[in-house]
């Protein structure tokens, strides 16, 4: 995923490039504020911009990955998480999109169903489909977490559930 | 100091107060030592609930829970070679090879107890630095504060990699992202973009859970369904644990060295408990008379990082704690805990609030005993947990964080800030950017901003003139010069 490889731009371009679109957005945007409000954000953003600008170029000439083997140092990885390079990248990316599918379809759950439904339903597909569990240590989970988790917010903490769109859809209080 | 001593010393011997320090011992415990979760991602989880408490429980709390996660993360690093955290990393080099001996219990029992008595060192230095403190701090003006915290981003920007670019970049962008939102001095809405969610700005709680806690999930899972997160592995027999206490007693001149090497390098920011215990690794092979040993399973190479690791959480917090600089991205999650809790890290922990500080101080040195006698208690039990199913655990915890960012703000922005830097710090992590200056950038904010205006409105140019104004200037400029060399020779040599 790090490597650049014929006339394809290095992945990390397109990273580049969205944090350089993002901080020329809020520079650009700075400029309806008045001094006093704009002075921080610009002192911040254009010299950020044009550390981004930089790393964007680098990015495109394909220097990225040489950053990058930079990094694999043990001594380089200060203060974060090195990451696993002995797994092909390809894998890597097809394990990412499918949990996040998973994670995408939960925050979808609790948009339409509400936390409190949602919460066992993932837990209890996700073990069935991606843990091969069987149905009784899903429903145990499942269950042990609901209860956990309406115990503690709902019972004791009171917290404001989101509604849920169907909820809403059907005119029902829940 | 005398009066704050007693009042500190009133409020954490109090039953409730010892229960939440033992109860944050305990949490800590528990989810601290497995791989890729940790005090940070724990402290993360727990912050929406950390703030409905009084401070000095709350900190109790935090202490308790931070205090074990560099003492449990060695657990799975000596006996399965995966490092709890990136601070366990050095220990894997002898803690892994003793297991592999048959050392285990020795091992760990080293472990722990240089862990306890590092972390009561450093937490001693605390102590004992505080006097020295507090007349340096009077002597720190707005933009002196403001250096410092200019200093501060710009070191944890260039220290957190072999990209020193891109780590000023993210640095600059938490630091822009902090600015959405009213401008502290002006009251004007910035960058809102017409969206009530925010006016208030985006909450640091789904953006840290974003950045670290679900791309961390996801890579844990990566081995499918099967995976435990530590492979079976016997422990011998209960007797060696006592050789490991025996071996702290032989090189405790080793110890004392490397928790000072700890404090020191907490105390200094951006560096962090990640270089201290390989600094103190490298001293304990360099100062060893015999060195052949050292990484196939020499217990100085596990008395000396633990001890390390410990202790530079101790100059972490007196970092936070002072200054209001936090030494590393778990700091920067405690001091944000903090400023929920209606506490400024900062000088006035040291006049107004200084009985809460040595709360704190009380806190560690009791959090590291409590942690230190659970490991030795219960470390077959623990261990047991890191051989359960990663796929069991993952649905459980999304759901905790799910649950984390939603309750910062009750408000459906939350989840969906949750998401959008859930993908920006997966792409960054796989990309080789590094993720906390987004999160310290954030966190000083509005302490940079609040001296960058004082400043220029208060001194003019005239600020640029100031002795230690200077001084700090030239320490960033030797730190961005020092960072572009080290990397052009990573690079020369990649």
């Amino acid at each position: 995923m790090s490597e650049k490889s014929g006339n394809n731009l290095d992945p990390s371009f397109w990273l580049s490039l969205f944090f350089t679109a993002v901080i020329a957005l809020l520079v650009g945007t700075a400029l309806r504020l008045d001094w006093d409000t704009r002075l921080f954000p610009w002192a911040i953003g254009i010299p950020a911009l044009a550390l981004a600008v930089r790393q964007l170029l680098t990015d495109w000439r394909g220097a990225g990955a040489k950053v990058e083997q930079g990094e694999a140092n043990p001594s380089a990885g200060v203060l974060d998480i090195a990451v696993d390079r002995s797994i092909p990248p390809e894998e890597i990316f097809r394990h990412t999109v499918r949990t996040s599918y998973w994670i995408v379809t939960f925050a979808c759950g609790i948009w339409f169903l509400g936390f409190l439904i949602s919460i066992p339903l993932f837990i209890f597909f996700y073990l069935i489909a991606e843990a091969k569990a069987s149905k009784l240590p899903a429903l145990l989970v499942a269950g042990f977490t609901f209860l956990f988790v309406w115990g503690m917010f709902d019972w004791l903490m009171h917290l404001a559930w989101p509604e849920a769109a169907l909820f809403s859809l059907l005119g029902i209080k829940f | 100091m005398l009066d704050a001593a007693i009042t500190a010393t009133g409020e954490i011997f109090t039953l409730s107060r010892m229960a939440w320090l033992f109860g944050g011992v305990l949490l800590g415990s528990v989810i601290g030592f497995i791989p890729g979760i940790g005090g940070r991602t724990t402290l993360a989880i727990l912050l929406p609930f950390i703030v409905k408490m009084d401070p000095a429980s709350a900190l109790v709390l935090i202490v308790g829970i931070h205090a074990i996660g560099n003492t449990a993360d060695t657990i799975p690093a000596i006996l399965f070679g995966i490092p709890g955290s990136t601070s366990a990393t050095a220990t894997v080099m002898d803690g892994f090879p003793m297991a592999k001996k048959g050392e285990a219990e020795r091992a760990m029992g080293a472990s722990f107890l240089s862990s306890g008595i590092g972390g009561l060192i450093g937490a001693f230095t605390v102590l004992a630095t505080i006097p020295m403190i507090r007349p340096l701090i009077l002597t720190f003006g707005n933009p002196e504060f403001f250096m410092t915290a200019i200093l501060a981003i710009v070191m944890i920007g260039l220290l957190t990699g072999g990209a020193p670019v891109k780590g000023l970049i993210v640095g600059g962008l938490g630091l822009l992202i902090g600015m959405i939102g009213d401008a502290p001095q002006t009251g004007v809405q910035r960058w809102t973009f017409d969206q009530l969610y925010l006016s208030d700005g985006i909450s640091l709680i789904p953006i840290a859970l974003g950045v670290f806690a679900i791309p961390e999930l996801i890579d844990m899972t990566l081995g499918g369904e099967g995976t435990r997160i530590a492979a079976a592995a016997p422990i011998t027999s209960s007797s060696t644990k006592w050789q490991g206490v025996k071996d702290v007693a032989t090189h405790w001149w080793l110890l004392v060295r490397s928790s000072f090497i700890g404090s020191w390098i907490g105390i200094l920011p951006g560096i962090g408990s990640s270089s201290a215990i390989w600094l103190a690794y490298g001293h304990a092979v360099q100062s060893g008379k015999d060195k052949e040993n050292f990484g196939k399973g020499d217990v100085r190479g596990v008395i000396a990082p633990e001890a390390a690791n410990n202790a530079s959480d101790a100059g972490d917090w007196c970092l936070t704690l002072a200054f209001g600089i936090p030494g590393s991205a778990t700091m920067s999650l405690i001091m944000a805990a903090m400023l929920l809790l209606g506490l400024t890290p900062g000088p006035k922990m040291l006049t107004d609030h200084l009985h809460l500080t040595l709360v704190i101080v009380w806190s560690l040195v009791l959090a590291n005993l409590m942690a230190t006698g659970l490991c030795f208690a219960f470390t077959k039990q623990l261990a047991g947990i890191t051989k359960l199913p990663v796929h069991y655990l993952f649905p459980v915890l999304i759901v905790l964080i799910f649950l984390a960012a939603y309750q910062s703000t009750a408000d459906w922005g939350d989840l969906l800030a949750l998401l959008v830097f859930s993908v920006i710090g997966i792409s960054m992590k796989r990309l080789g950017w590094p993720r906390p200056p987004l999160i310290v950038g954030m966190v000083l904010q509005r302490l940079a901003e609040t001296y960058f205006f004082l400043t220029t409105k208060l001194y003019g140019y005239t600020w640029l003139k100031r002795p230690i104004v200077i001084m700090l200037f030239g320490l960033t400029v030797w730190t961005i010069i020092h960072a572009i060399r080290r990397h052009a020779k990573t690079k020369a040599r990649a």
